[in-house]
């Protein structure tokens, strides 16, 4: 029967069931409710925000932050001739809050579409490199050959942000 | 959005017209989201022929995939008539005060889930340095076998991500033909169909109310919530498998082993999404063995071993035996990725995934715990491990799965087998609903809400 007290007792029971689960975090005790939450709860108290952001670019910014606009912008100001040597990701790390994984060719043609990229890791295909990304806060420059960037010193810093991190990871042991 | 609309009707249709050709009848909140995916499998196995054949991706073999599909699978026209005869007679659900707010809650999460994969792009790396890149490029070169394969640039950076078994690369590739931007709305769909099929198949073992408590637990689980909408094959290899052995229960549970052909079917589909689903499956055909016992080790039960081996084989080999090896022009080093068997670090993967995975409450809230209560009071209880075909696939999945831990170096515990128990999430909730003890609580709260106690 849809309705009886009965059903109303036992609606009762699910109603508070769901309250529960969904809402009261219990401290580290409900990790439904902390799960939906982070999950769902944000998206949905926010869902009239998210939608005034319409565009696609703007929604894969937003979510991947500078894996997307280096690679992005990497590809607009490359000269045709470049071939552009993809720096070591422990030397992108140390300007990026995110895991810097446009370094990583796949990534950055997911980002940026196919262009002509070496990868660090490359080292047959390296010598072929003739543009080089330097990195400093807040801004990048493609380097090149007599350029005012000395890239002696650029390789050497490559070189010695992987040392760094293999110290790092050393010592973290 | 034309594309879309019409390709899902067509799916539902040829996913309905496979189970009409089984002769599968099972309660119809059961049959309707199960007909969706089964018919999404079919579409995208047909899709995959679209390239074999070198016809080009585009709208129009989207669209003329999921015609033949769906007259394919409605080709059988007796059955398919009768089929359809019974579907639309008078519907049997009895809605309670109680279901409209379970739904009510299950529907605004669904509602949730399908828009945040509509919404966000792709972000997990595996999608994004994989599947996805294929996809991407599949849609603009019109075939799998594209750029990424061979451009200079990906020579000897390509890893295994972009080798994974091909159903989620395909779907990322219909429906970016089909017009949304980052593809992986589809992944809701399956999300939604699957929750939707639990909601129907836990009720075929325990009473609505506690049915309907285990399935939010199940669908609110907070790992596998997360990845109904970040593309991964997880999810979708989870639900195709897990389908597959609840059917395989339902039909156990009803004596209609016509349901076993469409487990057979979406184990097969299992192994479409992910690769390493072949040895699981195996391990889950031994373990049915075993509980069935050489006496009674006939007819249809032999037929379902078989089918299963079959379809599953048919299609691992399908991609990792002919595309990948015959038609793509670069290979994974699989080889190299298999260490072997070692007894000692079997140990050591069991109890890393026992220490690190299955213990974590923050990934599966009450899930294993509910199983391992479940299982012991039941056993003291009732002197019964219960149902016997779910446990044997519950355990020979997980070893399996702490096997592939084992034996390739790259299946990293807190990676690969995390979300390799995704797959035992659903079976765990529909094992616990099935149990004798939940029956007899079932049966006293039936009474109780009749008014007879």
């Amino acid at each position: 029967m849809f309705f009886s007290l009965r059903a109303l007792i036992l609606t009762g029971v699910v109603t508070a069931f769901c309250l529960v689960l969904f809402n009261a975090s219990l401290g580290d005790v409900n990790s439904y409710a902390k799960a939906y939450d982070s999950r769902i709860g944000f998206y949905a108290e926010r869902i009239d925000t998210f939608a005034r952001i319409s565009s696609w670019k703007q929604r894969m910014l937003l979510r991947h932050v500078a894996n997307s606009s280096i690679p992005t912008w990497i590809a607009e100001n490359r000269r045709a001739t470049d071939t552009i040597l993809l720096p070591p990701k422990e030397y992108a790390d140390q300007y990026m809050k995110a895991d810097a994984v446009w370094t990583d060719p796949r990534i950055f043609t997911y980002m940026a579409g196919f262009q002509p990229v070496i990868a660090w890791a490359d080292t047959s295909r390296r010598h072929l490199a003739n543009a080089f990304i330097a990195l400093e806060p807040r801004a990048i420059t493609l380097a090149r050959k007599g350029g005012s960037i000395n890239l002696d010193s650029l390789m050497n810093e490559y070189q010695q942000a992987i040392v760094q991190r293999r110290t790092l990871g050393r010592g973290a042991q | 959005m034309m594309v879309f609309t019409i390709s899902l009707m067509l799916q539902w249709l040829a996913g309905l017209g496979l189970l009409a050709s089984t002769r599968t009848r099972l309660p119809k909140s059961v049959i309707l989201p199960l007909a969706l995916l089964a018919g999404m499998f079919v579409h995208n196995v047909l899709f995959f022929a679209v390239d074999l054949l070198h016809l080009g991706f585009r709208d129009s073999t989207v669209m003329g995939a999921g015609v033949i599909a769906t007259l394919l699978c409605n080709a059988w026209l007796p059955r398919v008539r009768e089929f359809y005869a019974w579907l639309f007679s008078k519907p049997t659900f009895t809605l309670r005060m109680y279901d409209l707010v379970v739904l009510g809650y299950g529907v605004m999460v669904g509602y949730y889930v399908v828009w945040a994969a509509w919404y966000w792009p792709v972000t997990p790396f595996d999608a994004m340095a994989g599947i996805d890149l294929v996809a991407r490029e599949a849609v603009s070169e019109g075939t799998i076998n594209n750029r990424v394969f061979t451009d200079p640039s990906m020579a000897g950076m390509l890893s295994n991500q972009p080798f994974y078994a091909p159903f989620a690369m395909l779907m990322q590739v219909m429906y970016r033909i089909m017009g949304f931007a980052y593809g992986q709305v589809w992944l809701g769909i399956v999300a939604v169909a699957t929750s939707w099929f639990f909601f129907g198949a836990l009720r075929q073992f325990a009473h609505p109310l506690i049915a309907s408590i285990l399935w939010l637990l199940l669908i609110l689980t907070p790992e596998l919530l997360g990845y109904t909408y970040l593309l991964q094959t997880d999810y979708v290899n989870a639900a195709y498998l897990s389908i597959g052995v609840a059917l395989l229960a339902l039909g156990t549970k009803n004596n209609d082993s016509n349901a076993w052909w469409i487990s057979a079917f979406m184990l097969g589909a299992a192994c479409w999404s992910r690769t390493e689903t072949v040895m699981l499956v195996a391990m889950g055909l031994i373990a049915s063995v075993v509980v069935w016992k050489s006496s009674a080790f006939r007819g249809d039960r032999l037929k379902f071993l078989i089918g299963t081996a079959t379809l599953s084989l048919l299609f691992f080999w399908l991609w990792n035996g002919m595309y990948v090896q015959w038609v793509l022009p670069v290979h994974p080093d699989t080889a190299r990725e298999l260490v072997g068997f070692d007894p000692s670090r079997f140990v050591s993967v069991l109890s890393d995934t026992m220490t690190n995975v299955v213990a974590d409450t923050g990934l599966w809230g009450m899930a294993f715990i509910l199983f391992a209560v479940g299982l012991v009071g039941n056993a003291i209880a009732k002197r019964s491990f219960g149902n016997a075909i779910l446990l044997a696939w519950i355990v020979a999945v997980f070893l399996g799965l702490v096997l592939v831990g084992t034996i390739f170096s790259a299946a990293i515990v807190e990676q690969t087998l995390r979300r390799g128990m995704f797959k035992l999430i659903p079976l765990m909730f529909l094992y616990v609903a099935a149990l004798p003890v939940v029956k007899d609580w079932s049966e006293r709260l039936q009474s109780w809400e009749n008014g007879r106690a």
